[in-house]
């Protein structure tokens, strides 16, 4: 089997993006909070990125991996000398 | 693939160097005092900040030494700056909860995915390419596991060492860059004649890694940065010279290694039996079957991919000289 590394990275960012977006949101009002980052909601901010940065691997990796799935696999040829890694 | 991780390193300045500039650029915390008064009683309330703080610039905080508790000077009496804290201390001085607990967890991952990395690579090098060639040849599968597990332990223990040798530079890349002279700059000459020049011999080679080390070790001792002690830094045989930081030191101290390096393994090869070529096929250029063309387009060749990145580098480089 092989998996696009892209599905596990990418929803492990959705994931950390959605905790980071939900309470970034939730704590939206709170000034004390974020007047150390000079009164812009990081968590929000960068929630938002992390979110659309796993989704973007996510999908692009989900649907590589359905392509090679449909695709039959490349057939090697005999006697050929494997090169590199 | 190395040519693709090669375009994230160009904007690695980036990353390194401005969150270093803006973190000595910002004021410098102080103890203060502010005297209030409400409702007729006057209040006292003092911010107390620590002596490393108070000593250093900015937010990078000065160096400690953790015996005496004062903070460390160079020679010219100004305190040293720790400016591995600088990225620390900006997290914590900006991040809010939140954002502030993925980065420090971004900042451990890093450290334990490198120390990971490197612990692999140490006992999988010192079992299979010394002790198992070298050492103890034809044992069971069992005792080289064993010997692996134990060259990790001996691993940690030197990793530890190092850290109390590292703790008399001011930034962790100086001591790297250091290293990399000592160890890397001979080594790539080596690696540069024996995949090029076919006439390379064995002897040559380690002649010349021999050579190169022990000059870029001569070379260390004899200069010394400017307003260092005589010591780690340097200047532990006389001090000849005086480069203006750690930095210039080591990049002069690497050009040393690589050149001696380069010169004795030319002349040690030709004064030595050459290998015969039908041993060398594979392992130097000149002899290695070319694979065949891949079919891609140009600009998916490695040699367009080199050329701009190569570009991009130059242009950077120009661009923030």
């Amino acid at each position: 089997m092989s998996l696009d590394l892209r599905i596990p990275m990418g929803l492990m960012f959705t994931l950390t993006g959605l905790i980071l977006t939900v309470f970034g949101f939730v704590t939206n009002s709170d000034a004390a909070l974020y007047a150390k980052s000079l009164g812009i909601n990081a968590n929000l901010w960068w929630g938002m990125v992390l979110l659309a940065f796993g989704l973007t691997m996510y999908l692009m990796g989900r649907s590589s991996q359905k392509r090679l799935e449909k695709e039959p696999p490349p057939p090697v040829e005999e006697g050929e000398v494997r090169r590199g890694h | 693939m190395p040519l693709i991780a090669a375009i994230p390193k160009m904007v690695f300045p980036f990353l390194v160097i401005l969150p270093g500039l803006l973190a000595i650029g910002l004021p410098t915390p102080h103890t203060t005092t502010v005297v209030t008064e409400q409702n007729g009683a006057i209040i006292h309330s003092t911010n107390v900040v620590s002596k490393e703080a108070e000593e250093g610039r900015g937010l990078v905080p000065a160096k400690i030494n953790p015996v005496t508790g004062q903070a460390m000077l160079d020679a010219s009496g100004k305190p040293l700056l720790d400016y591995d804290m600088a990225t620390p201390n900006m997290l914590l001085h900006y991040f809010p909860t939140g954002i502030l607990g993925l980065g420090l967890t971004a900042l451990l991952a890093s450290f334990m995915s490198g120390m990971a990395g490197n612990v692999t690579a140490f006992n999988t090098v010192f079992t299979y390419d010394l002790y198992q060639s070298y050492i103890h040849k034809g044992a069971s599968d069992r005792h080289y596991l064993a010997v692996g597990r134990w060259a990790t332990v001996g691993g940690i223990l030197l990793s530890i060492g190092t850290a109390y040798a590292a703790i008399n530079f001011n930034n962790i890349m100086d001591t790297l860059q250091l290293v990399f002279s000592f160890v890397n700059a001979p080594l790539f000459a080596t690696f540069l004649l024996g995949m090029f020049w076919k006439r390379t011999t064995g002897h040559g080679a380690f002649a010349g890694l021999v050579t190169g080390t022990v000059a870029a070790m001569v070379h260390h001792g004899l200069t010394l940065p400017i307003e260092a002690h005589p010591g780690i830094h340097g200047g532990w045989i006389t001090v000849l010279h005086q480069y203006p930081s750690d930095m210039a030191q080591n990049f002069y101290g690497a050009i040393f290694a690589f050149s001696a390096n380069f010169v004795v393994a030319v002349l040690v090869s030709l004064c030595t039996k050459p290998r015969p070529e039908s041993e060398l096929v594979g392992l130097v250029h000149s002899l290695t079957p070319k694979p065949p063309k891949a079919h891609n387009r140009w600009w998916k060749s490695p040699e367009a991919l080199a050329v701009a990145i190569l570009l991009c580098a130059i242009a950077l480089n120009i661009f923030f000289a």
